[in-house]
């Protein structure tokens, strides 16, 4: 060896070469969507056109009203065969029936003869298509000529769950490892520097109680239980990877009790339990899959998923859940990348990955028993 | 020298069995995050015929959430891993030697709940192999330099169930259950300005495989990673007793992990710590070796818990046919 210094000198630059190269190479993740905290733009007036359709589904007259530049799809069982018809550019009101009353997104008979009256909302979900198949197989497409490629839905082997237990899956962050938010506070609209126009929230009013749950806020809590006026213990409960919420009544066998999340999966939906009985139950099925509560249903509550601007518009006085959670997150950054646009991206796989749609399209679905038809926002 | 070799060989299979007793019988209190098989690869090249063991024992806990390099102050989660680890080196000529490393893991994961409940999820179990081959390029009084390479065998289960049967996180399982491919350097330069104080550095690069799971109805990579470890160490002699102190740096970046061929959010990331610590030598075949690790930088991707603490201790054992090392320090 000549020269030791220089021989050595060689061998570090090629080794700073190689792990260089080696470090530089490592995937990232895609960058956060809302990375960059945009400046807040103000909510201005909210314009589109509402369409109607009326229709039935397994022996019950259904009328679906939405809007998609709106961003809200909202059902309502027609028992006694009104005819609506939309109303535009009157939001919150969003229909006429025959008798010139006016009925409201919440459907409420707001004017006319039937005012005071309401509509027996669905039971129903907006979400991603891509689950629906799997919770209910033969699920139907509004005016969908695509025939069903046929589910296969595995029937539940175990004494325990009412699920398949072979297809529940530790979602990563454990039992309340994602914590819900149990005292969550509210303010004003115009206390709330947080929230872009077209950002997604769950509403709902009762009487004059009139709140608002961003999805930003539900993207990492999933879970707030929530007081609604004196009479109603509410849970919203929301999965950020099929984008569905669901409105709870808390009072389970005459208690109260509070849902957290599982950090359990099936069909890559959330399942919450209750904290009273540890039972655990399946948001998208709407019903208890494991523990004492085993096959109980849950108790629905209305709730309107809309943008925050086509809510404001509607309901001005609204109160808004504030950042004030009890917890230090990011609320500024959705946390699953682009999850909720690219139709490639599964994390946790589906029992059945029904392909007549895009996975990631919204959809409008009516459930009734175990059978569900689904209407795309695009159709609105 | 027998019964010398004998007396060490029992302390080693004391120690061993000390370890995974300890892991067995840790209070329920904690959880984890990855079994530390890349920056455990510490071994320096063997002789011909030279055996070397290292047993050492790794805590690693997490609970720190990050949301990129803030530290949100939540203290809700706690994921820890306990790794007892085996690592065993054989020089089959003056420059080659192969090095095995075994891992035996607890994974932790804890939670406290809102309503003051604990909730914890531990699986335990042998973790996956490391077999490399080492080649040393320099190894004189003054240099050293050797670089390997080799897989990761997935020998360790990556399909553990809870008490209800449900099949773990992947980050919860002793196992990847995929093959990775290891890369391997050390370089070390002795005698720096002073007799007993020695530079060295430790580069391992891992480029995983993919492994199914959940029944293979899903794919998972975890992401690829890159360590450096570097500092410098002095030779002291205190009373009788001859120590190492050290100081180094550990600098860690991992790649997302892959889902189904695409990246994970909220996984990855880039950290450095400083690392203290000091080996008591009772002669050049029989070392102790303790370190802790403060974070000094964390950035993950999106959020994450990060490393609070972590601490390792080690056994180190030589068995030489003849000669002793002619290297002064050897990493760690």
């Amino acid at each position: 060896m000549k020269n030791p210094i220089v021989f050595i000198l060689r061998y570090i630059f090629l080794v700073i070469i190689f792990f260089g190269a080696f470090a530089c190479s490592l995937d990232n993740n895609p960058t956060p969507t809302n990375m960059q905290e945009e400046p807040i733009r103000p909510v201005e007036q909210a314009t589109g056109e509402i369409t109607l359709i009326n229709d039935e589904f397994e022996g019950k007259k259904i009328v679906i009203a939405g809007s998609a530049e709106l961003n809200f799809v909202v059902s309502f069982e027609n028992e006694v065969s009104r005819t609506f018809t939309p109303v535009q550019g009157e939001i919150p009101v969003i229909m006429m029936s025959e008798d010139s009353s006016k009925w409201d997104i919440f459907g409420k008979a707001v004017a006319g003869p039937a005012q005071g009256k309401e509509l027996i909302p669905t039971h129903s979900l907006i979400g991603f298509w891509m689950t629906f198949g799997s919770f209910y197989p033969g699920v139907e497409i509004y005016e969908g000529n695509a025939p069903d490629p046929g589910a296969s839905i595995l029937e539940s082997n175990s004494q325990e769950w009412l699920v398949p237990a072979e297809r529940v899956f530790d979602g990563g962050p454990g039992k309340d490892g994602i914590p819900s938010v149990d005292n969550p506070e509210f303010a004003g609209k115009d206390d709330i520097a947080y929230l872009q126009p077209e950002d997604l929230i769950v509403g709902i009013k009762r009487g004059e109680v009139i709140k608002a749950y961003p999805h930003r806020i539900l993207d990492w809590h999933e879970i707030v239980n929530d007081r609604v006026g004196t009479d109603l213990s509410l849970a919203v409960t929301y999965c950020p990877l099929t984008g569905t919420a669901s409105g709870w009544n808390r009072m389970l066998g005459g208690e109260e009790t509070t849902f957290g999340v599982s950090g359990l999966l099936y069909n890559t939906n959330l399942i919450p339990y209750d904290r009273k009985s540890d039972s655990y139950w399946s948001q998208m099925r709407f019903d208890c899959i494991f523990g004492e509560n085993k096959g109980e249903q849950a108790e629905l509550i209305s709730l309107v998923e809309t943008t925050w601007q086509t809510w404001v518009n509607m309901y001005p006085e609204t109160e808004v859940m504030t950042v004030n959670t009890g917890f230090v997150r990011n609320y500024a950054i959705y946390p699953y990348g682009d999850y909720r646009t690219n139709g490639e991206r599964l994390i946790f796989p589906l029992e059945y990955d029904d392909s007549r749609l895009g996975r990631k399209d919204r959809v409008h679905a009516v459930i009734v028993g175990e059978k569900a038809k689904v209407y795309p926002m695009t159709e609105f | 020298m027998g019964t010398f070799k004998l007396i060490m060989g029992r302390y080693l299979i004391f120690l061993m069995l000390t370890c995974i007793g300890w892991i067995n019988v840790l209070p329920a209190q904690c959880c984890s995050g990855g079994v530390p098989i890349a920056g455990n690869l510490s071994l320096p090249g063997s002789k011909k015929g030279e055996v070397q063991l290292q047993l050492t024992y790794d805590y690693n806990r997490l609970r720190s959430l990050f949301n990129e390099s803030e530290n949100l102050g939540d203290r809700t989660r706690q994921r820890s891993t306990h790794s007892s680890l085996l690592e065993a080196s054989y020089g089959i000529s003056k420059s080659w030697s192969v090095v095995s490393l075994f891992s035996y893991v607890s994974q932790e994961r804890i939670i406290e709940t809102i309503i003051g409940q604990r909730e914890l999820t531990r699986t335990l179990g042998l973790g996956d192999v490391v077999i490399l081959a080492r080649k040393s390029i320099v190894d004189n009084n003054h240099w050293g330099l050797s670089i390997g390479a080799g897989p990761k065998v997935p020998i360790g289960r990556n399909d553990l169930k809870d008490d209800n049967q449900l099949e773990l996180a992947a980050d919860l399982q002793p196992g990847s259950g995929a093959w990775d491919a290891m890369f391997w350097l050390s370089f070390s330069k002795y005698r720096l300005i002073r007799d007993r104080l020695n530079f060295s550095l430790l580069g391992t690069g891992r480029l995983t495989g993919r492994a199914e799971r959940l029944s293979g109805r899903q794919s998972y990579e975890f992401g690829d990673e890159f360590q450096l470890l570097f500092g410098f160490s002095e030779r002291v002699l205190l009373g009788k007793v001859l120590i190492d102190p050290q100081l180094m740096f550990r600098f860690r970046q991992v790649g997302a992990d892959f889902v189904n061929e695409l990246p994970l959010p909220n996984t990855g990331g880039s950290f450095l710590h400083l690392m203290p610590g000091f080996s008591l030598l009772a002669n050049e075949n029989l070392s102790f070796r303790f370190s802790a690790e403060f974070p000094v930088f964390r950035y993950v991707q999106g959020t994450q818990l990060a490393t609070s603490q972590k601490l390792t201790a080690s056994l180190f054992f030589r068995l030489s046919p003849s000669q002793r090392s002619n290297t002064p320090f050897s990493l760690p």
